[in-house]
């Protein structure tokens, strides 16, 4: 063996040594403050509510932060490499408390979290910055200051070397700790970052004493604590730094946990307590006018373009999202009924008992009375026995509707993933209508091409994310598909729905054969239905004459409504089409 | 002899709600001042003519922040006593210390001081400066320093320039937020 290769191999063998020593201390830390949790989770808890049911902590060997939450499954973890590393093991309580804060107050749900996010991109539309951890901390220390765990709080922020690195916002926000606690300046900031500040603003602690004062006086409405905190934060933005992924050196805890597709379709309206906030704001003057107009704005556009992904392109869960949202649009037009319960058929017989004078006579089971009773004592003692349903809800209508539908997805409408598309909504009225009634959907999305998905279907899940497709060219209406199904459905023919505006007309009038088209399909099915905006009543007057039913919808907008009357109309819940 | 900081923070916090609630009578208020002051030294009570005139500027919030000192003061009535024992002119407390503290600190509402702890601390600390109470725990250094750190006024200000120095830094912001715009834009149809 030669020197060079024993020198190595003696080096990969200290190295492992190594390794294998500081994984020894690591675990020895773990079960330490494993051990430690213990002796604090109860007061932890105790800071918020006196009976609170968490998961005992998890204490994880690394970890990204010194602790981090999941709201999901509302799991608290501890890092016992940052713990350690930085000495904290006596800041416990605090620590365990922060995360219990985060699960119990601040933000508390994904829903919320989502509203305050859609607010935050509307304010500071980057992509990969937030600032709501930093002000979700910011809330849960100032509570837990009060109550006694300012001092270990303060050790655990003033733990940290911050640099020129440090994003400036998260030095902020410890400037407004050490305001909120009277410390002296610099103390968590430090040098390098006081530096940093200092750089930016000279005055920047007057403006932490300010946020210190007044952001808890803005309370309880956390949306207009976050609108005035966003308003100082976002002078504090460099672009160099915060155009990157936050890296706060794991002092700022983690929540994990996205929203899902309902929190964010819910966030997409706003509640009574985003407005009231951003009324604030415009009274209190934090924002310049322009910035109180984009918060005014409540179209769907302006909110959407706060989901995550949406501002880079990157968004794969924007479809789904905007699917759930148009599905809460179709439920407010379709109210839904209360759930009933159905007996299923009754085939089941129950066991003989005596049969009273009163009881209905129908239920004498004269055989079993002649058996068991004999004639004379029969006749003036009969059994009786009724049957009953073996399960519920098996009943079903003899009549399911279907409605095929063919939904116009030209240029002249919005993409209905990035702006609120009144059509594609009173497509989703007319499934869900479908649905409620029992009976199944299947839809076809044209433009100067089409994509259909032509199974019969009972989700309106999937159909209303089929429905997000989005075309945007000419207008083609695929007469040729509408034969095909015709000639296929036979018997059973659907009921056909077409939401198109006038360039219905054009295609009409290019297309040789389409009056026989549309005639046969009219007299093939239940209904051949054109729900067309701005008609032209020389058309209508044509297409009627081809047995075709034509509703007209006066504005692009009145869609919605207009096809939950007509839902009403052709399903109404459990019943027949109407003729 | 010194005072608790504490003590006197504690004594607005519990005074404020009232003076919040029913405001401040002028005259109840002007009686309690004379009252007080009499406590002190009948013969320093000030005349009709001479709080007329050094109250002349007072509005409504200054005659509720001089009602919220007037009914703290008791606490201290030792402390001031012992702290004039050698003072030729003690007269001047009900001028300096509480009709000219009321005018001077225009920001600090009622409302405000019931909201915010350290616009307490300042008003607490301002007043025991001019009433020459030393604070318990502190050098006067300190507590210079830590008033000073506390000035309202220079704050707001310091606050109102940051807004106008940050307009150069608010452009990328505000690029960012135009491109956002045009993405919203797209629902207008």
């Amino acid at each position: 063996m030669s020197e060079a290769t024993s020198a190595a191999a003696a080096a990969a063998a200290a190295e492992r040594a190594e390794r294998a020593e500081r994984a020894a201390r690591a675990e020895a830390a773990r079960a330490s403050i494993d051990a430690a949790i213990d002796d604090h989770w109860d007061a932890a808890r105790a800071h918020w509510a006196r009976s609170l049911q968490l998961g005992r902590p998890v204490v994880e060997l690394e970890g990204p932060a010194i602790a981090r939450i999941d709201l999901r499954d509302r799991q608290v973890f501890v890092s016992a490499a940052h713990v350690a590393g930085h000495g904290l093991e006596t800041c416990l309580e605090a620590i365990l408390a922060h995360e219990v804060g985060h699960h119990v107050k601040f933000p508390r749900s994904l829903g919320t979290l989502a509203r305050m996010r859609i607010l935050e991109k509307q304010l500071i539309p980057l992509e990969h910055f937030s600032a709501l951890n930093l002000f979700t901390d910011l809330l849960i220390n100032e509570h837990l200051g009060r109550r006694g765990l300012q001092t270990q709080l303060g050790r655990v922020y003033g733990s940290a070397d911050h640099t020129a690195q440090t994003p400036a916002t998260f030095l902020f926000t410890l400037a407004i700790y050490e305001e909120l606690w009277q410390l002296p300046p610099a103390s968590l900031v430090g040098p390098e970052g006081h530096e940093k500040l200092h750089g930016i603003y000279d005055g920047y602690r007057a403006e932490a004493h300010l946020v210190a004062q007044d952001l808890y006086r803005l309370g309880p409405n956390v949306f207009t604590q976050l609108i005035f905190y966003l308003s100082v934060l976002s002078r504090y933005l460099i672009q160099e730094v915060e155009e990157n992924q936050h890296d706060h050196g794991g002092h700022s805890c983690q929540c994990a946990g996205e929203p899902d597709a309902d929190d964010w379709a819910s966030a997409l309206t706003p509640g009574a307590l985003e407005d009231e906030a951003i009324e604030r704001a415009a009274r209190e003057g934090w924002l310049a006018p322009d910035q109180i107009r984009r918060l005014r704005d409540k179209s769907l556009g302006a909110r959407a373009a706060g989901l995550p992904g949406n501002l880079d392109g990157t968004g794969d869960q924007v479809t789904e999202i905007m699917a759930n949202w148009y599905r809460r649009q179709a439920e407010r037009y379709l109210l839904r009924p209360p759930p009933q319960r159905r007996l299923g058929e009754a085939i089941v017989p129950t066991t003989h008992e005596a049969w009273e004078p009163g009881d209905p006579i129908g239920t004498i089971d004269w055989g079993a009375t002649l058996r068991e009773r004999g004639p004379r004592f029969g006749a003036a003692r009969p059994v009786r026995r009724e049957t009953v349903a073996d399960h519920e809800g098996l009943e079903v209508e003899l009549w399911q509707p279907r409605s095929e539908i063919y939904l116009d997805v030209s240029g002249s409408m919005p993409d209905p993933r990035e702006a609120e598309n009144a059509m594609t909504l009173a497509a989703i009225i007319l499934a869900l209508g479908t649905l409620r009634a029992g009976g199944a959907a299947r839809a076809l999305l044209y433009s100067h091409t089409y994509t259909k998905s032509w199974r019969w279907c009972r989700s309106l899940r999937e159909l209303s994310g089929f429905m997000l497709k989005y075309v945007g060219g000419g207008t083609e209406f695929p007469f040729d598909v509408l034969s095909e199904s015709v000639e296929a459905c036979r018997d059973k023919q659907p009921i056909r729905l077409v939401l198109t505006d006038r360039d219905f007309d054009f295609n009409v009038g290019k297309q040789p054969d389409a009056e026989s088209v549309l005639r046969h399909a009219s007299e093939a099915g239940p209904g051949f239905i054109l729900v067309q905006a701005m008609a032209d009543p020389m058309n209508v007057k044509q297409y009627r004459s081809w047995g075709m039913r034509v509703v007209d919808v006066p504005r692009l907008n009145d869609f919605p409504a207009v096809a939950a009357q007509l839902a009403h109309a052709l399903f109404p819940e459990e019943g027949r089409p109407t003729p | 002899m010194t005072v608790e900081l504490d003590a006197v923070m504690h004594g607005f916090r519990r005074a404020l709600p009232s003076v919040e609630r029913h405001g401040a009578n002028v005259l109840l208020t002007r009686a309690r001042l004379c009252d007080f002051q009499r406590s002190l030294g009948p013969a320093d009570c000030p005349k009709p003519h001479e709080l007329d005139e050094a109250s002349r500027d007072l509005d409504s919030e200054g005659w509720r922040r001089l009602d919220l000192l007037v009914g703290v003061a008791p606490l201290l009535t030792k402390a001031i006593q012992r702290s004039h024992e050698l003072d030729p002119e003690p007269g001047q407390i009900w001028r300096d210390a509480f009709v000219g503290l009321a005018l001077d600190m225009p920001l600090h509402t009622i409302v405000l001081l019931r909201e915010s702890h350290p616009r307490r601390e300042e008003l607490a600390r301002n007043w025991l400066l001019r009433l020459g109470i030393p604070i318990d725990g502190e050098t006067p250094e300190r507590s210079l320093e830590r008033l000073e750190r506390l000035d309202y006024a220079r704050l707001m200000a310091a606050a109102d320039a940051a807004r106008d120095a940050a307009d150069d830094r608010l452009q990328y912001l505000r690029k960012l937020q135009e491109k956002a715009d045009l993405y919203a834009a797209r629902d207008k149809y």
